[in-house]
C-alpha cells in the first residue's frame, strides 16, 4: 500500500482545471458533458430495440412512407395477432418456460452444491475438477456438438427436452460452469467460523450446507437463476440441434421457420410477410425475458453487487 | 481485496510414498462429503464431455456421412483441412480477427462504461439501457439489425446515407464482402454488455471509500490518476474474470454471424473455424471431417483453459 502511495505521489502533476478532481462538487459542465455522452450511448444500445416496437405497430404503407417516422399513423395491431398465430406463440411459449424454468432450477440446486464443494471444502483432487470446471468454461459447445448429437440420437433424446434439462440437474448445461464459478466465489468469501459453530451444533456436511449456506446465498441463487432463464430462453444453437418437430419448438426456433409457417397459416400466400409483421414476431419473442429483467432489475442489480460476482 | 490470511506451508520434511497415500487417503475420508457435493458434476463430465470428446477424437480419423457406418481413413482429415482447404484458412483468419478484435475492444468498452456510470444517481437506468441488448435473443435482434442493414431502399441505413447524400445507391451491407466483417463485429460489440459489464460494475460498487480518501490525501488530484492508481489495483480478479469472459464469448461471435449473413456467407466473408464445423456437420453430413476441425479447436482451447487455469487459481 505505501508503495502505491508512494507512485501516486511520484506522479502526481499539476492537472488542467477541467480535469481536477472533485468528487461532491462536481464541475457542472463536465457533469453535462457526461450525461449527454452517456444519454448518446444509451441511445446507440437501445435503438434498435425502439425501432423495432415503433416498426412492429406500423403498416406496410407507413413503413415504405418516408414521412412516417417513429410513430405510426395507425396502430396495427393486426400484425402481433398474425404473428401470434403463425408462431403458435402461446404454445411454444409453454415449451420455452417448460426447458428454461426446469434447467434455471436444476442448475440452481447442483452448481450451488459443486460451488459449496470447491469454495468451502478442501479435498484431494480438488484442483484437478476446478481445472475440469475451468475447462467446460472455455470450450464451447459446438466442438462436441457432433458426438454428442449421435449420442443424444442412441439415447433416443432428440426431440425431447432431455439434452437441456438433464445436464442442467447435474451442475452442466448452458454455461453451469460459470454459475459454478459465481457460487464458489461467493462461498468462499463467507466467514469460516460458520462450519465451526455448525460441527459444535452436530450439523453434518449437508445440514450445513442446506440450512447455513443455502439461505446465506440467496443473492448468488437469485443472479444465477435470472441468468439461467434467461440464457435457456435465449438459446438457439442448442434447441435446432435437437428438436426437430415443431410440436417441440421453443418460441425462438419458432421465430426462425416463421415465412413458411405465415404462409401455412393464411392459406398458402405470402402476402402478409413483410418488415412490421417480421419486428412484430421478434417483439414477441425478446418480451419475455426483457420483462422479467425490467422487473427483476432492482434485485438483480443489487444482488449482483452484493454477491460481486467473482472476487 | 478480501483480508484473508493464508498460511504458506512451511518446507515439510519428506515422507514415503506410501505414507503419502496413507495422508490422503485420510485426507478423502475426513473431507468424504466433498465427493457428495462433486458427484453430480464429475458423473455427467464424463459421460456427457469426456466421451463424445473420445468419440470426436475417433471421428475424426473416419469418413462418416451417418447412413454407413464409419470407414477409418487414417490422418486423410487432417491432411486435407490444413494442406488443401483454403476455406479452413480464411475461416482461422476470421476467427483470429474476431478474437483481437471483438475481446479487447468489448473488454475496454466494459470497464469504460461501467466506470462511467459507477458514480452516477442514474445508474440503474443506464445500466438496464446497456445491459438490455444482451438479455434480447440473438436470432430476433439478428433479424432486426438484417432489417437495418438491408439491400434495398427501404434498409434504414441505405435510407438514411441516400437522404443525406452521403451515397447515391443502396449498398448491399450484408453481401459486400468488405462491410460484413465490420457489421458482424459491431453487432456482436452492441449485444457484448453481458456479465464483464456487470462483474466490473459490482466490483467498482464494492470499493472501499476510504481508499479515495486516502488516494486523495496522498495527492490523488484527476479522475484518471484515481481511475489508475486506486481502482485498477484493486479490481483485478475481476479484469481477469471479465477478460476470459471477453475471449469466451468472441468464440460465440459466429452465431451472430450466421444469423446476419446466413451460414456459408458469401464469399466465405465471415467464415469462423465454428461455422466451418456446423458447415460439414450439418449441411454437407461429412462428420467425420467435421469432427477433425473440431478436434483442432478443442486442442486450442484447452491450450488456451490451461493458461488460464495458472491465472484463476491463484
Amino acid at each position: 500500500m505505501a508503495k502505491v502511495i508512494e507512485t501516486i505521489k511520484m506522479k502526481t502533476v499539476d492537472a488542467p482545471w477541467f480535469l481536477i478532481y472533485r468528487r461532491k462538487s462536481e464541475n457542472i459542465f463536465v457533469r453535462l458533458l457526461m450525461y449527454t455522452m452517456l444519454i448518446n450511448i444509451a441511445y446507440i444500445f437501445l435503438y434498435p430495440v425502439f425501432y423495432m416496437i415503433s416498426t412492429s405497430m406500423m403498416t406496410i404503407d407507413d413503413f415504405v412512407d418516408p414521412a412516417v417516422y417513429w410513430i405510426p399513423r395507425t396502430v396495427n395491431w393486426a400484425n402481433f395477432t398474425m404473428s401470434l398465430e403463425a408462431m403458435r406463440y402461446w404454445y411454444s411459449l409453454g415449451n420455452s418456460t417448460y426447458i428454461a424454468l426446469l434447467s434455471a432450477v436444476g442448475q440452481l440446486v447442483s452448481c450451488a452444491m459443486a460451488g459449496y464443494g470447491f469454495g468451502r471444502i478442501k479435498f484431494p483432487g480438488r484442483e484437478f475438477l476446478f481445472m475440469l470446471v475451468i475447462f467446460t468454461f472455455i470450450v464451447p459447445p459446438q466442438t462436441i456438438i457432433v458426438p454428442l448429437f449421435i449420442l443424444y440420437k442412441n439415447l433416443g433424446w432428440i426431440d425431447t427436452y432431455n439434452p437441456f434439462v438433464v445436464p442442467s440437474f447435474f451442475a452442466h448445461g448452458l454455461r453451469g460452469s460459470l454459475f459454478i464459478l459465481i457460487f464458489r466465489q461467493f462461498f468462499r468469501r463467507q466467514p469460516w467460523e460458520l462450519e465451526d459453530a455448525a460441527r459444535v451444533d452436530g450439523c453434518g456436511a449437508l445440514r450445513t450446507f442446506a440450512t447455513i449456506f443455502l439461505p446465506l446465498a440467496k443473492p448468488a441463487l437469485l443472479v444465477v437463476f435470472l441468468f439461467s432463464v434467461v440464457w435457456h430462453w435465449n438459446d438457439f444453437y442448442e434447441p435446432t440441434m435437437y428438436l426437430m418437430k415443431p410440436d417441440k419448438y421453443t418460441v425462438p426456433l419458432r421465430l426462425s421457420i416463421l415465412s413458411t409457417s405465415l404462409q401455412e397459416v393464411m392459406g398458402g400466400s405470402n402476402e402478409f410477410y413483410n418488415e412490421p409483421l417480421v419486428m412484430a414476431a421478434c417483439f414477441l419473442v425478446v418480451l419475455p425475458p426483457l420483462l422479467l429483467y425490467i422487473f427483476a432489475q432492482r434485485h438483480f442489480t443489487e444482488s449482483v453487487e452484493r454477491t460481486g460476482l467473482v472476487d | 481485496m478480501a483480508t484473508q490470511v493464508i498460511s504458506r506451508p512451511t518446507k515439510r520434511p519428506k515422507k514415503s510414498l506410501s505414507a503419502r497415500w496413507a495422508d490422503t487417503w485420510f485426507q478423502m475420508k475426513k473431507n468424504k462429503s466433498a465427493y457428495f457435493f462433486m458427484a453430480p458434476f464429475t458423473i455427467i463430465f464424463f459421460t456427457f464431455t469426456v466421451l463424445p470428446v473420445l468419440a470426436g477424437i475417433f471421428l475424426s480419423f473416419t469418413y462418416f456421412n451417418v447412413l454407413q457406418p464409419p470407414r477409418w481413413i487414417g490422418w486423410s482429415n487432417y491432411s486435407l483441412l490444413f494442406l488443401e482447404d483454403d476455406v479452413f484458412l480464411k475461416a482461422v483468419r476470421n476467427t483470429m480477427v474476431y478474437a483481437v478484435v471483438t475481446g479487447p475492444v468489448s473488454f475496454f468498452l466494459q470497464l469504460f462504461l461501467a466506470w462511467l456510470i459507477n458514480s452516477l444517481r442514474y445508474r440503474v437506468g443506464f445500466t438496464l439501457a446497456f445491459y438490455a441488448p444482451s438479455v434480447t435473443s440473438g436470432l430476433a435482434m439478428g433479424m432486426i439489425w438484417r432489417v437495418f442493414f438491408a439491400t434495398d431502399m427501404y434498409g434504414y441505413l441505405n435510407y438514411a446515407l441516400i437522404r443525406l447524400g452521403v451515397i447515391y445507391e443502396p449498398i448491399a451491407w450484408l453481401e459486400d464482402v468488405d462491410t460484413m466483417m465490420p457489421i458482424v463485429i459491431i453487432v456482436s460489440l452492441w449485444m457484448s454488455m453481458s456479465v464483464g459489464f456487470l462483474t466490473f460494475l459490482a466490483a467498482l460498487q464494492n470499493m472501499d471509500p476510504e481508499l479515495y480518501e486516502a488516494g486523495k490525501v496522498d495527492g490523488v488530484r484527476t479522475r484518471f490518476q484515481e481511475f489508475w492508481y486506486i481502482t485498477l489495483p484493486c479490481m483485478k480478479p475481476q479484469l481477469l474474470f471479465g477478460s476470459i469472459m471477453a475471449v469466451v464469448r468472441s468464440f460465440e461471435v459466429s452465431s451472430v454471424a450466421t444469423a446476419l449473413t446466413g451460414l456459408p456467407s458469401p464469399m466465405y466473408a465471415t467464415h469462423t473455424i465454428v461455422s466451418h464445423m456446423q458447415d460439414y456437420a450439418f449441411i454437407r453430413f461429412e462428420m467425420g471431417y467435421a469432427s477433425a476441425i473440431s478436434v483442432v479447436l478443442f486442442v486450442t482451447m484447452f491450450g488456451l483453459s490451461r493458461i488460464l487455469f495458472r491465472l484463476l487459481r491463484s
